[in-house]
């Protein structure tokens, strides 16, 4: 396995976020993480992104390395990472936003190209960052995520797609598959189960801090099992495509 | 036109307006306008000198202030470094007065640093809610810290013997020295380059602290490293200006605020503008305080002319800012 998670552990403050959380994944797969608000998920991959601050234990091994352990620069040649967020607190172009891929690391201009066509951001390049809509942003945060990955590596996403219309997210879940083909290992945070079912390979399943489920899509998200964990109920849709996983809306009682 | 050439042309505008503001304030003088004697050039170039060096490091003190805080606000003066680095040289030269000349053997220059970057770190441990730096508390911190310092001051002030206390109540008003201290000036030049060259270097890496902690770290910056160098240095620079010159008001903020209008966001030009900029507007502030002269009251202390011209520029920032920041 090139991710392996041994019994991590993350707190914030007094309060232990993540819990003894023990998987693995292999490379060239997508990996989306699934739970409900506060189980733990953002916890669960900034810790594996090295960005949170606070206390930590266990052990999280890329490639036989130990990440937790390595110099910012060295872990930001291994792991990209998006933020759930994303700030930007300067008149920056949506260029020199991608550009900052190489602020530490060196990338050059081909990095930065190859990225926004990967992204098809190019008719947003010369705009100011700022007065783009949320989902224009979403695709140039993760374009300079493309621009400082080097395949092969670790892409860790934080509800990326959150923001953008259902055109944006087709197109950047056709260039996460991409990458993700080309031998990257792809973590994303999801809200959308059914994008979940559409893109993945493979699911892990926090709740209360703990790993609920993990393994291959169809077996995590089977529909009496999500009904159990989210409380709502589940069907599986779809007719003569692939069928995906997807609430079914009920008229609530009062 | 384009970015490139918008950007090319606002080079050659900063190194022009550079230059005429030199050249002005070489020809100003008690007596109006005319190139000065032999005799008297030494006098401008000495002014010139501490002109260009404190205005020089208080625009890239507070260019780096802005990347520490991600606030477009934030300057030496406003967040209350240059009073903190005003009361700690006054009670420097208090002590001095006492006997323990040994406090300020350097000119003043550790105790400026001191004093700057404690009341930076003051301000930013108020400024903070909820974990986060709030750049209205920010605001108000630094402007609680200043008050404070410049009531202390004016405390220490009355301490002095009052042979010392005109001079010291001088220099807390702002003044270009003619004949400057030669140990403060050498060595605020030399922290200037220091830093200006470690700002050249790290300029990238102050692009990438303009993103969220996260995206900073994950980027590949020691976040931690680089914002304790920045208080550090930057306190530095502004201590260095104080000790030259006394506290300046509104060049630290308004210098990288015009570099920023002219070249764009990025560090690599704004670590370089700025500094040049803010020389540019200290030594102009000084020909235009020659230059008009306060009917009755002879000529204004610089301080004043730089807060009359850096405060509306301050206050249409903050409403086109509107409290955005961090």
């Amino acid at each position: 396995m090139s991710l392996v998670i041994d019994d991590l552990s993350v707190w914030h403050g007094a309060r232990e976020a993540v819990r003894g959380v023990t998987v693995s994944a292999a490379a060239g797969r997508i990996v989306a993480v699934i739970g409900r608000n506060g189980s733990g998920k953002s916890s669960l991959v900034r810790a594996l992104a090295g960005v949170h601050a606070g206390r930590r234990s266990g052990w999280v091994v890329w490639r036989g390395r130990e990440l937790t352990s390595c110099s910012a620069a060295d872990r930001a040649r291994s792991v990209a990472y998006v933020a759930q967020r994303p700030l930007v607190a300067a008149d920056f172009t949506a260029r020199e936003v991608i550009g900052l891929a190489g602020a530490v690391l060196p990338r050059s201009t081909e990095h930065v190209e190859r990225a926004i066509d990967a992204l098809a951001v190019r008719e947003l390049v010369d705009r100011p960052f700022a007065a783009l809509s949320g989902g224009e942003q979403q695709r140039v945060v993760l374009a300079r995520a493309f621009a400082q990955h080097d395949p092969g590596g670790l892409l860790i996403l934080d509800e990326p797609l959150n923001a953008m219309d259902l055109s944006e997210q087709h197109r950047v879940a056709g260039a996460l598959q991409c990458l993700a083909s080309a031998g990257s290992l792809v973590l994303v945070v999801l809200h959308d189960l059914a994008l979940a079912d559409a893109l993945a390979h493979e699911v892990w399943w926090m709740e209360a801090g703990r790993l609920r489920a993990s393994g291959p899509r169809e077996s995590v998200l089977g529909e009496a099992a999500l009904g159990a964990g989210f409380g709502v109920a589940f069907e599986r849709v779809g007719g003569n495509l692939r069928p995906i996983v997807a609430p079914r809306c009920e008229p609530t009682a009062g | 036109m384009t970015v490139a050439r918008f950007r090319a042309a606002s080079w050659l505008l900063i190194v022009a307006v550079a230059a005429i503001a030199v050249v002005l304030r070489l020809m100003l003088g008690a007596r109006g306008w005319a190139w000065p004697s032999t005799d008297i050039v030494d006098l401008r170039l000495g002014a010139l000198a501490s002109a260009a060096v404190a205005g020089a490091s208080l625009g890239l003190s507070g260019v780096l202030l802005q990347a520490l805080l991600r606030n477009p606000l934030a300057s030496p003066f406003v967040l209350g470094l240059s009073s903190g680095a005003g009361l700690a040289i006054s009670m420097g030269a208090l002590a001095a007065s006492w006997g323990a000349a040994w406090v300020v053997a350097d000119g003043g220059m550790a105790a400026a640093t001191i004093g700057s970057a404690l009341a930076l770190i003051v301000v930013v441990a108020a400024g903070r809610r909820h974990g986060a730096i709030d750049p209205v508390t920010l605001l108000l911190a630094g402007v609680v810290v200043a008050s404070v310092a410049g009531a202390l001051t004016i405390l220490v002030q009355y301490l002095m013997p009052p042979s010392s206390r005109g001079d010291l109540m001088a220099w807390a008003m702002g003044r270009i020295p003619e004949l400057p201290e030669r140990v403060p000036l050498v060595v605020g030049a030399a922290l200037l380059a220091a830093v200006s060259w470690w700002s050249v270097v790290r300029a990238r890496w102050l692009d990438a602290a303009c993103t969220a902690d996260d995206e900073a770290m994950s980027l590949g910056v020691d976040l931690s490293g680089l914002r304790w160098r920045l208080v550090v240095l930057s306190g530095a620079l502004a201590g260095s200006s104080v000790v030259l010159c006394g506290p300046i008001a509104f060049v630290g903020f308004v210098a990288p605020h015009v570099a920023r209008l002219m070249l764009g966001a990025g560090h690599r030009g704004l670590v370089v503008a700025s500094p040049v900029l803010g020389a540019a507007l200290l030594i102009a502030a000084d020909a235009l305080r020659l230059a008009v002269p306060l009917p009755g009251a002879g000529k204004l202390p610089v301080a004043v002319v730089t807060a009359i011209l850096g405060g509306p520029i301050f206050l249409w920032v903050l409403r086109r800012q509107g409290g955005r920041g961090t």
